[in-house]
């Protein structure tokens, strides 16, 4: 009877799958129109480039790359609370967080 | 594998500034929230806590945190500009807040946070720590640009420069996964060991990962096309913090980018990058000064010279020698006093914080506020890059640097932005001097504190620029931390 062996897979797919994850998020990123989706884009690229981190680091037996993502994690974290006091600030004084229509500053 | 780590009361001593710092901003916050009474003292408590923080600062240079952190004589000279910064922001911008009722806790807290996360991001020695500093350093300024948050104007900034803040984060996130993964390691001296033996920039992924923390600290750094940010938030932002935001982080952002391509490619930029960095400092220039040619509202036109004067300081990173370092501190630190100045007064002679700050609005104030007055007036003629002042100077020493290493174009260039921007720099004080009064402005008024930032800026304009040696001096020591090559 043979174990059931676990299917290995390359380091070069989570290596393919984080950067495609990375300018997914940079393409929504930039062509998204509601702030609340343009900041759940970059939340996407920064855990890309964790998973990318991940990746190195287990293909180079190194510990540091996931004490990275840990900190990451953190500050990602800490980002989002900011950014959606922001959105809230900011529908309380216009009543939208449509990227298009907050154009009170340009000249 | 245990992993112990030893830690003495030196490794402590190294990040004293940025703990006072933050103590002191915790203080405040709390101080705000029990007893508020104690308010109209915030601004001397913040001051007192920048004060003890530099004289906490003499410690001796070498790697801390078992290499994370490294002080030298050029985290030394950072640590010197960000606190000036700090303490020139918060004695002229006190009298502008508490105007507005709007001098809380909170604001000399995110400043003081801000500020310690700054002076991180340069002691860093490791990735990971400047990816930190830089994160604590744009969380203050993202809250601090939306400070007046009841005006839709200042929550606009805040949202943009938040948006696009934390979307260069993740560039440069992305940019020290992709050099960890090539090269084994996030501490700047181990890549530099790496880098020595080898020409590890010909390898297209790394070469993607330095391209991405170019961008992520040219977002910081406001260098065409990564400047979109900068005229909304300048505009948007209350003046004491955009005189903060401005300066210092620009100075950091900039150091950081050397010290990051020193390790990656210790033995001098090369082919497809000192051009790139050219490129981008010529069309900053260009830019730059040629739309602060349209602005009519002074914080816009500051920006717009803000994007130009990276582009000038973008020289010193292409030339990327020893003495362009030097050059380039220098300038950094000319600018950072007198873009301060600019603001400072710019807030001043204005209807205040709330309402835009119209050129319009400068007409014959000369005659009613000649304190404010001269500062701009010198402030001016010192980002135009004339003698006797600082911003003279740092220009010469910038492009001298660059004409050595046979950059000559590139000075052509910078020389010719100059002129154009004696366009709008100049306009400023025919505005103050020879314009008669139009409507009546209602100005703030000024306190001890802001007369005293008057002066010092005054000072550092003019005895920096008629005596520049002592600065130089400690550029020449602070950029001799940095092993860059010597003339070619």
């Amino acid at each position: 009877m043979n174990a059931v062996e676990p299917m290995a897979v390359a380091p070069a797919a989570y290596l393919t799958v984080g950067t495609l994850l990375f300018f997914i998020g940079m393409a929504g990123a930039l062509l998204k129109r509601n702030a609340l989706s343009i900041f759940l884009s970059i939340e996407l690229m920064m855990n890309a480039a964790n998973l990318l981190l991940l990746t190195y680091a287990r293909m180079r037996g190194d510990i540091s790359g996931q004490v990275i993502v840990f900190f990451v994690i953190a500050i990602a974290a800490a980002e989002a609370s900011i950014g959606l006091a922001m959105f809230v600030a900011l529908f309380r004084a216009r009543s939208t967080v449509d990227v298009d229509k907050i154009n009170l500053l340009k000249w | 594998m245990p992993i112990s780590i030893q830690l003495t009361s030196a490794d402590f001593w190294a990040v004293a500034p940025e703990l006072i710092l933050v103590a002191t901003g915790l203080l405040l916050v709390l101080l705000d929230a029990f007893a508020k009474f104690s308010r109209p003292s915030f601004p001397y408590i913040a001051l007192a806590g920048v004060v003890i923080a530099n004289f906490s600062s003499h410690y001796t240079p070498g790697k801390f945190f078992a290499g994370a952190i490294e002080a030298s004589d050029l985290t030394r000279f950072v640590d010197l500009l960000t606190l000036m910064a700090l303490a020139l922001a918060i004695l002229g911008g006190t009298a502008l807040l508490q105007r507005d009722n709007k001098g809380h806790g909170e604001f000399f807290g995110l400043l003081l946070w801000s500020a310690s996360g700054l002076m991180l991001m340069v002691k860093g020695n490791d990735l990971l720590i400047v990816f930190l500093g830089l994160e604590l350093m744009s969380f203050g300024l993202y809250v601090l640009a939306a400070w007046y948050r009841e005006l839709p104007e200042a929550v606009e900034a805040g949202m943009k420069y938040f948006l696009m803040g934390a979307f260069s984060s993740a560039f440069l996130l992305f940019g020290i996964a992709t050099i960890y993964g090539r090269m084994g390691s996030t501490q700047l001296a181990k890549l530099a060991e790496l880098s020595g033996t080898h020409s590890p920039l010909l390898d297209p992924l790394l070469a993607l990962g330095l391209l991405a923390v170019i961008a992520a600290l040219g977002f910081k750094l406001s260098l065409v096309p990564f400047h979109s940010w900068a005229p909304d938030v300048y505009q948007g932002m209350t003046t004491p913090a955009i005189a903060f935001l401005s300066t210092a982080p620009k100075a950091a952002a900039a150091i950081v980018m050397v010290r990051v391509l020193q390790a990656l490619a210790p033995a001098g930029l090369g082919e497809p990058w000192t051009p790139l960095l050219a490129i981008l400092a010529t069309i900053s220039i260009l830019y730059g000064n040629v739309v602060a040619l349209a602005q009519r509202d002074l914080k816009r036109m500051l920006a717009y010279s803000g994007i130009a004067q990276m582009g000038y300081a973008a020289i010193g990173l292409a030339t990327f020698t020893k003495d362009a370092f030097e050059g380039l501190l220098f300038f950094l630190a000319g600018y950072l006093i007198t873009n301060i100045a600019a603001f400072l007064a710019v807030g001043v002679l204005s209807n205040g914080e709330k309402g835009p700050h119209t050129l319009a609005d400068l007409s014959g104030l000369g005659k009613k506020r000649p304190g404010p007055a001269w500062v701009l007036t010198i402030a001016m003629i010192s980002l135009t890059g004339l003698p006797p002042t600082v911003g003279f100077i740092g220009k010469l020493v910038v492009f001298k640097a660059a004409v050595d290493q046979g950059l000559v174009w590139l000075t052509i260039v910078g020389v010719f932005g100059s002129l154009i921007s004696v366009g709008y720099y100049l306009r400023v004080v025919y505005f103050l001097w020879m314009k008669e009064p139009g409507r009546e402005v209602n100005l703030p008024e000024e306190d001890v504190l802001s007369g005293a930032s008057y002066l010092l800026v005054m000072a550092g304009m003019l005895i920096l620029g008629i005596a520049p040696k002592a600065l130089l001096d400690l550029a020449r020591a602070a950029a001799s931390a940095v092993s860059l090559a010597a003339l070619r």
